[in-house]
């Protein structure tokens, strides 16, 4: 009996004493930091998952609210590789290959990465993208695919946002393009506020550890001042203009001369935005010009610099009417010949034109009068105009890449460095500077400051905003003076003589029923061996209706092959261009908008 | 006699076993209880849980939907599309001699299509969520009790 008990006590505390070992190690367990760290890093693994909350990009719509720019959705395809085995990895190796078009070896070697979930390791993998930009009825097809076969269950995908252009190549210059940022134009230049911050967080996977996703704020929307039907006209006029005329590029701005508003800015080339970056920068090449390696710009209205010859001279009527060194009917004897600073300048044609007065040297764009007219101005005057015009300066339109080329003048003179052979100011470039050679500017530049002359001697802030809409609230682009050249009458004054040369001369600029001014503009094309024979860059700037201009058109054609005369090949242009214009912005005709206003 | 005394007053023993028995049942039944009804509200929570992770997913796809859904509208309506359709239907761009200009009074002119202003996140309803979501039931009753001993002490 009393050794049954000493058993029974010794198994009693056997089973105490163990328990307490489970004890203790479980407190051990409990409180060791080394296993506290695993139990961490493994209950972590299994609970939280990384995640990124995208931003909605803002839209872009053109002034009338058709969208220009937007998001449309896309699936990510792609595998979860703890759920890859040999029993099925055939069948889903064949099945996104086929599916998705992709070669069959880049699928398998996605397929074959080998899992990893260890995050702080090298070859951290636990999904496998195979396939980006899928559409919905691609996504669809899985998942029915997927309730008949249970091998294609690692296959998954995730929705996210692709930036898609429904006009495609219409206004590509303008819009720019988006690709993780945006790029060139719109998207380039307002970036900032097209995009907002993305998150990117870890969200638990425990259901009873429900998290608030963060709250990302929508990218603002840009309302612009284009036109969308403006735009799509004019690039059709521009295209058939440069087959027609045989030209290596052309540009095309249509601008309110009232608050600097751009309606339309047509150019080539132009991509189609739904590719990938690559394929889009791939249609701008890398060309040759003069011995240098220059990319094709994107958008020729604000990245290219060039000579734009006699369209400029209606700055330089501008300087010497507003400064009183001339009126329109002060005459002029031209002798078709002129030497200034060991310079001989001569006319277009070589000729002689004898007695002009001003209207008539605009008329005929004769450079010697032109010339004359400058001097008379007196140098430093003139260059104090061209300085009022901006001309030495850029316009800070809100599109990305505007560009410039240095202006020589008496306050300029070596902007290239005080080496001998670099170009610097001297006193006989007050003679081509006066007729719009030897001075490099955008067509932005050009029917900025063209602009004042339409609007009363102001100069408005050329601008693509018109709106942005921001916080629940759209905020309306206030438009802004930048400068005022010359007085209201010497503008008018311009504009009258302007549009009496275009009659006088019945330009092919001219539409029935509308008054309008203009000055067509052939120049010739630098190089560094001088002057390119036979080549020219054909310009045309005319605004209307002459009595209250509502539009400023500026048209530039790239060496034209048909004729090297921009009253030629530009000015039919412009007429076409107001011939729309006309209908598209309602625009009745000078008689009926006369008959209108005296019967209000 | 004072043994029979203290004998007089003691239970029964089948009358002590069943008042152990009823405790203990009493306790067991207590216990089950507690844990159906903590098994009950965990269920909920979690089903709750995924349900809230289940809308947000929810939410996040409509927003991706309503994005993708105006820009298959503007696809439809781009400019090629609808010159395309116009020209199908026989319309062709109408020149100066088609057009004849009226006076109407107070026309005031082509008016811009209305653009979706969404609302500012801070002017959103204030999203927080419930602690319903959040708390277990111990936090439950710890906290359900101090405000019962708050409102007590009043």
């Amino acid at each position: 009996m009393r050794q049954e008990k000493i058993r029974f006590y010794f198994v009693g505390i056997a089973i105490i004493l163990f328990s307490i070992a489970i004890i203790f190690r479980l407190v051990q367990i409990q409180t060791d930091p080394v296993f506290q760290e695993i139990s961490e890093k493994v209950g972590n693994q299994a609970i939280y998952k990384p995640k990124d909350f995208e931003a909605v990009r803002g839209n872009i719509y053109d002034r009338w609210g058709n969208l220009l720019a937007g998001n449309n959705e896309v699936y990510e395809i792609g595998i979860n590789l703890n759920q890859i085995t040999e029993n099925n990895k055939n069948e889903i190796i064949n099945y996104l290959s086929s599916l998705t078009g992709l070669n069959r070896d880049y699928v398998k070697t996605r397929v074959e990465i080998p899992y990893q979930p260890e995050p702080l390791k090298e070859n951290y993998a636990v999904f496998s993208t195979i396939y980006r930009n899928a559409t919905e009825k691609m996504v669809e097809e899985i998942s029915l695919a997927q309730e008949t076969n249970r091998a294609l269950y690692p296959i998954t995908w995730n929705g996210r946002l692709e930036r898609t252009y429904p006009d495609h190549r219409l206004g590509a210059n303008i819009l720019g393009f988006y690709s993780s940022e945006g790029f060139f134009g719109v998207e380039g230049f307002y970036d900032n506020i097209l995009s907002t911050v993305e998150t990117s967080t870890f969200i638990s996977m425990n259901p009873y550890d429900v998290m608030e996703i963060p709250e990302i704020p929508h990218g603002a929307s840009v309302i612009l001042t284009i036109d969308r039907e403006i735009q799509a006209r004019m690039e059709e006029i521009l295209d058939r203009s440069i087959k027609d005329s045989g030209s290596t590029s052309g540009t095309v701005i249509i601008m309110d001369p009232e608050n600097g508003e751009i309606l339309a800015m047509a150019t080539t080339p132009r991509a189609n935005l739904n590719q990938s970056s690559e394929q889009i920068l791939a249609e701008y090449p890398t060309i040759n010009v003069d011995g240098y390696d220059i990319q094709t710009p994107f958008n020729r209205a604000i990245m290219q610099t060039y000579e734009p010859g006699s369209v400029f001279k209606i700055f330089t009527l501008a300087a010497a009417l507003d400064s009183g060194a001339v009126t329109p009917e002060t005459e002029f004897l031209d002798t078709g010949v002129v030497n200034i600073g060991g310079m001989t300048i001569y006319n277009w044609d070589y000729g002689a034109w004898g007695y002009q007065d001003m209207t008539g040297c605009m008329q005929h764009s004769l450079n010697v009068c032109l010339v004359w007219m400058a001097q008379q101005t007196t140098t430093k005057t003139f260059y104090e105009y061209l300085s009022a015009f901006n001309i030495d300066r850029k316009t800070n339109i809100d599109l990305d890449g505007e560009a410039s080329y240095p202006f020589l003048s008496p306050s300029n003179p070596t902007p290239f460095g005080s080496d001998p052979n670099a170009p610097r100011w001297y006193e006989g470039m007050i003679g081509p500077h006066s007729f719009g050679q030897g001075v490099s500017v955008t067509p932005i530049r050009m029917i900025t400051s063209i602009a004042a002359i339409a609007n009363d001697g102001r100069m408005m802030a050329p601008h693509i905003q018109k709106a942005v809409i921001q916080d629940g609230r759209i905020r309306y682009y206030n438009p802004k003076i930048v400068s005022t050249p010359i007085k209201p009458e010497t503008a008018h004054t311009i504009t009258e003589m302007l549009a009496n040369s275009l009659e006088n001369e019945a330009s092919d600029a001219l539409v029935e029923g509308y008054r309008l001014a203009g000055k067509t503009g052939t120049a010739e094309i630098p190089s560094r061996q001088g002057y390119v024979a036979g080549q020219t860059n054909a310009s045309f700037a005319g605004w209307g209706p002459v009595d209250d201009p509502k539009f400023v058109v500026y048209i530039w054609l790239e060496k034209p092959q048909s004729s090297i005369w921009s009253s030629v090949v530009a000015a039919p242009v412009f007429s076409e261009i107001v011939e729309n214009l006309v209908i598209l912005m309602d625009i009745p005709p000078d008689k009926i908008r006369m008959e209108m206003a005296s019967s209000q | 006699m004072n043994k029979r005394y203290t004998q007089a007053h003691q239970q029964k023993p089948w009358r002590l076993q069943i008042q152990r028995f009823g405790l203990v049942l009493l306790l067991l039944v207590v216990l089950v209880l507690s844990f159906f009804m903590n098994l009950n509200f965990t269920a909920r929570a979690a089903q709750a849980g995924v349900q809230v992770r289940l809308l947000e997913a929810e939410r996040e796809s409509l927003i991706r939907s309503i994005s993708a859904n105006s820009t298959n509208l503007a696809l439809l309506t781009s400019a090629t599309t609808m010159q395309n359709r116009a020209k199908e239907l026989g319309f062709v761009p109408a020149t100066r001699a088609d057009i004849e200009y009226l006076y109407v009074p107070n026309y005031i002119g082509k008016q811009p299509e209305p653009v979706t202003i969404l609302r500012s996140v801070s002017e959103q309803e204030n999203f927080q969520m419930v602690p319903a979501f959040t708390q277990s039931i111990w936090d439950w009753l710890y906290q359900g009790t101090f405000i019962m001993l708050d409102k007590e002490g009043q």
